[in-house]
């Protein structure tokens, strides 16, 4: 397990490092190389990933596709877990009527093919990076919510919720003060393996051509690119391919990691459902 | 089991006024207006609004709802903005193929993830079972349609083993019928694989936690102490404990997995209705879109029933009440 | 017949180590009744368990089970599954979570009928129906086609007795087969078990928290603390002089008034 964690850690943190730091050095990750349009480069001493059908550098591509992997990662993880777990507190809390209500439409909600709703939401909005986080953070906090109502429900009859009452405590208090911060644990294993959904959500997009708009680079478009070369330029389809997959596969690996560390004895217990 | 049933209807109905009130919404928050879709630019606008009000557009709009929602169980959805036939025509002579296409990847996923999940349960923390964590891990994190055209780029360009795309061979018109199956289990080949590779792996890792909780329990034990061999342990006495959680889950993954399958669909130019749908973005095809994503959830809700139903069959505490004596 | 020495249990897991049973010893010759008292958490079961080797793999035994001359510790588990059952019966102490809740009681009856005789299903069948007539369920013909959740738990407890005598076992082990029943229950189980030993010419251990409960009806009684026997005689020894502090507050902890 700690192989699968060390692995996590230093890939993604050599990723972030590389997507924090590449801007302020003096390369454009949109130059055209003139000469090689239409003739991608295979992977050389030059350009270590190889080039494009347009010249330009893969390996400067991908670590500008980078950011924005990571960046709808975070912002659209955050907003779903905001939504969420607001959602989830109240409705645990609340309880009777509303939390049927709630629980009712999470359920319709679910049942949406949550992938094509998100399609025909950026189809009818301008495709841009904003709407693509807003949109992905949106429609996937079902989820968290139900995660946390849960957590809501067993904690409130536990016994210190009780005494707090006893104690004269507010309703308000108890919430924020004892039981909101129980939830924390799933919460963090569901952001992690939130993450590694929604950088997958976007590659989609992108592939589909309705997110991260050329000229920028974004793994999603650069596998939309490869699609005329997939027999002549393999290494375009490739690199960005793999490059999402170990990317999710470190955040599934540490959300599974910091799930045990949490709670260990979540091993006999049901596995998280995001 | 009846009430079973009737308790699940209750909860299913109105779940489905629940999705055709957000396809409704959809249709109307899309952008253009249908009607001057159709017109000839020729048309005044005042003919223009007369078609408008009898057509309903100008009632309020649970009005509107209401008259759509009855168009929609005399099967009307509207024609499509590209080709003008009916909608539902179109979406329903795609069915089949998403039929065939979703129903074979879960049988197939099913098959393989039962024995994968049992085998790391009970095998828990070995090489065999963490070789087989990763390996689902890895599946779970690959991007689905990335992984198409991978087996694309390996199995057909570069190997010539399967086609890249396609349902049947056009030239199989008046084949026999074995043969057209034939053709057809071979066009799906890729598309299959590419949706069960996802699909096992997120299942094994529930499956294997189900079986080390369900090897843990008393009746394992005490059917142990009776002398009765670990195999039959796991294919019987486990198995059909093991078949509980998997329904459920099975049940919770049906919008992904559905979901999914549309991208795998385009990318392999499965004639299905994920294909018909993901081709409808590009064409901006409102009503298109939107009967996707009804029938879609349709098909997720009954699927979703079928699991329930499925449930209650193999736990003989839910379909036979607790008549204790 | 079963000739226990220096059995020691520890569970092993990455965070801890729990020792659970402290090298006990303990015999018990044919024909015979042995208690084993303690309070919850003393080690009762997993010393139990250990005689069949049904502890889960974090599990380390070392220590002799000699059982017919043979020592169980060293033996194969293709060697164990004859002696499980066929020679070594076990009862535990929560009857509707032994058994298979998705199997009909005739399903698991009959399977371990099958196992250990050359019975036909038919026969088997036949012969789990009398046995649970004999265990007084009622209109056991029908009822034995039910599914375990459909019984009383008292009623799931006769068919764990019934399934186990099914084997003809020369031990019984009793791990508190009446702990989780009400009074009136409890006492029409142990009555049942007391005649059935009479029947099957058995020798048995019967585990309990309760000393009364062993009292009546074994020649000898162990007393178990923190993984340890800490006390072991007739019950005439243990109630008349009990030599240790912890004996005395289970004799005190006998209820006074018995059905
Ligand atoms: N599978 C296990 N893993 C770790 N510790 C265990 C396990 N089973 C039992 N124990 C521990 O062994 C001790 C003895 O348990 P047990 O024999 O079940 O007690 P009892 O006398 O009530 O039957 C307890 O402290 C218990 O926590
Ligand atoms: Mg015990």
């Amino acid at each position: 397990m700690t192989g699968k964690v060390w692995f996590s850690f230093i890939y993604l943190g050599g990723l972030t490092v590389l997507a924090l730091l590449v801007p302020f050095f003096n390369f454009d990750p949109t130059q055209i190389d003139e000469s090689l349009i239409g003739r991608p480069q295979a992977p050389s001493f030059a350009h270590w990933f190889g080039t494009d059908e347009l010249g330009r550098d893969i390996l400067l591509r991908s670590i500008y596709g980078s950011r924005i992997s990571l960046m709808v990662g975070f912002v659209s993880v955050g907003i779903s877990i905001c939504i969420g777990v607001i959602v989830g507190v109240l409705s645990g809390f609340i309880g009777g009527r509303v939390d049927f209500l709630v629980m009712r439409v999470l359920d319709t909600l679910m049942a949406l093919p949550t992938l094509f709703l998100i399609l025909i939401i950026q189809v009818m909005l301008e495709p841009s990076i904003f709407n693509v986080m807003v949109v992905i953070g949106v429609t996937s906090w079902m989820g968290v919510a139900r995660l946390v109502r849960a957590e809501v429900l067993s904690m409130k009859e536990r016994v210190f919720v009780t005494a707090c009452r006893a104690r004269g405590i507010v309703e308000r208090k108890i919430l924020f003060k004892h039981i909101v911060p129980h939830t924390l644990n799933p919460i963090i294993v569901a952001a992690m393996l939130g993450m590694g959904g929604a950088i997958l959500i976007e590659s989609v997009l992108s592939f589909l051509g309705l997110g991260v708009q050329p000229p920028h680079a974004s793994w999603g478009n650069m596998l939309e690119n490869s699609l005329g070369y997939l027999r002549d330029a393999p290494w375009m389809a490739l690199i960005p391919g793999v490059l999402i997959t170990l990317t999710v596969l470190s955040l599934n690996f540490l959300g599974d990691g910091l799930w045990l560390l949490l709670d260990p004895k979540a091993r006999e217990r049901d596995v998280i459902h995001t | 089991m009846l009430h079973v049933l009737y308790k699940r209807f209750l909860v299913v109905v109105p779940m489905l006024l629940g999705v055709t009130l957000i396809s409704f919404f959809i249709m109307k928050a899309a952008p253009g207006d249908p009607v001057s879709m159709y017109m000839d630019p020729s048309v005044s606008l005042e003919d223009m609004q007369q078609i408008r009000e009898n057509l309903g557009f100008d009632l309020p709009v649970y009005k509107q709802y209401v008259l759509w929602l009855k168009e929609l169980c005399l099967g009307n959805l509207g024609y499509s903005y590209v080709t003008g036939k009916p909608v539902f025509q179109a979406i329903v002579e795609r069915l089949p193929a998403t039929l065939l296409l979703s129903i074979s990847s879960l049988v197939v996923i099913l098959l393989i993830t039962f024995p994968l999940g049992l085998i790391c349960g009970y095998k828990k923390d070995t090489l065999v079972d963490d070789s087989i964590t990763v390996f689902s891990f890895l599946g779970l994190s690959i991007p689905s349609f990335w992984l198409g055209l991978m087996f694309i780029l390996l199995f057909s360009l570069t190997l010539d083993l399967f086609p890249t795309s396609g349902f049947m061979d056009p030239l199989l018109y008046d084949a026999s019928i074995f043969q057209k199956a034939m053709n057809i289990g071979y066009h799906m080949f890729l598309p299959l694989l590419t949706i069960v590779v996802g699909g096992i792996a997120g299942l094994t890792r529930y499956n294997r936690f189900g079986v080390i909780k369900i090897l843990a329990q008393d009746y394992i034990v005490a059917a142990r102490a009776r002398g009765i061999s670990e195999f039959r342990l796991l294919f019987k006495h486990a198995l059909k404990n093991i078949m509980l959680p998997i329904i459920t889950i099975l049940g919770l993954d049906l919008p992904s997995l559905i979901g999914g399958s549309y991208i795998i669909e385009y990318i392999f130019s499965w004639p299905g209705m994920g294909q018909l749908g993901v081709q409808a973005v590009f064409q901006r095809d409102y009503p298109i879109l939107m009967a996707t994503i009804l029938f879609s959830s349709f098909l997720i809700i009954i699927g979703n029933m079928i699991a329930d139903i499925c449930y209650a069959y193999v736990d003989p505490r839910i379909s036979r009440g607790k008549e204790r004596v | 017949m079963l000739s226990i020495r220096n059995l020691d249990v520890e569970f092993h897991s990455d965070q801890s180590r729990v020792h659970a049973v402290k090298g006990i010893s303990y015999e018990l010759s044919e024909g015979q009744t042995l208690g084993i008292v303690g309070e919850s958490g003393s080690g009762k079961s997993v010393s139990s368990l250990s005689i069949l080797k049904l502890l889960p793999s974090t599990a380390r035994v070392s220590g002799e089970v000699f059982w017919k001359g043979t020592d169980l510790i060293k033996e194969t588990e293709a060697a164990m599954r004859l002696v499980r059952g066929a020679q070594i019966g076990y009862i535990f102490q929560n009857p509707l979570s032994a058994l298979n809740p998705v199997f009909t009681v005739a399903n698991q009856m009959v399977e371990t009928i099958c196992l250990h005789s050359d019975a036909t299903k038919e026969e088997a069948l036949e012969e789990a129906i009398e046995l649970l007539d004999k265990v007084k369920i009622e209109n056991p013909r029908k009822r034995i086609h039910d599914y375990p959740h459909q019984f009383s738990l008292g009623m799931c407890q006769r068919i764990m007795i019934a399934m186990t005598l099914s084997m003809k076992p020369d031990l019984l082990i009793a791990d508190e087969p009446t702990a989780s029943l009400d009074v009136t229950t409890q006492k029409e189980i142990l009555e049942l078990m007391d005649s059935l030993k009479e029947e099957y010419q058995m020798s048995m251990i019967l585990i309990s928290h309760d000393l009364g409960v062993v009292a009546e009806r074994c020649d000898e009684v162990a007393v178990m603390y923190l993984g340890e026997i800490v006390e072991m005689g007739t019950p005439k020894d243990i109630f008349g002089s009990p030599k240790e502090a912890y004996t005395k507050i289970l004799i005190d902890a006998i209820p006074k008034i018995r059905f």
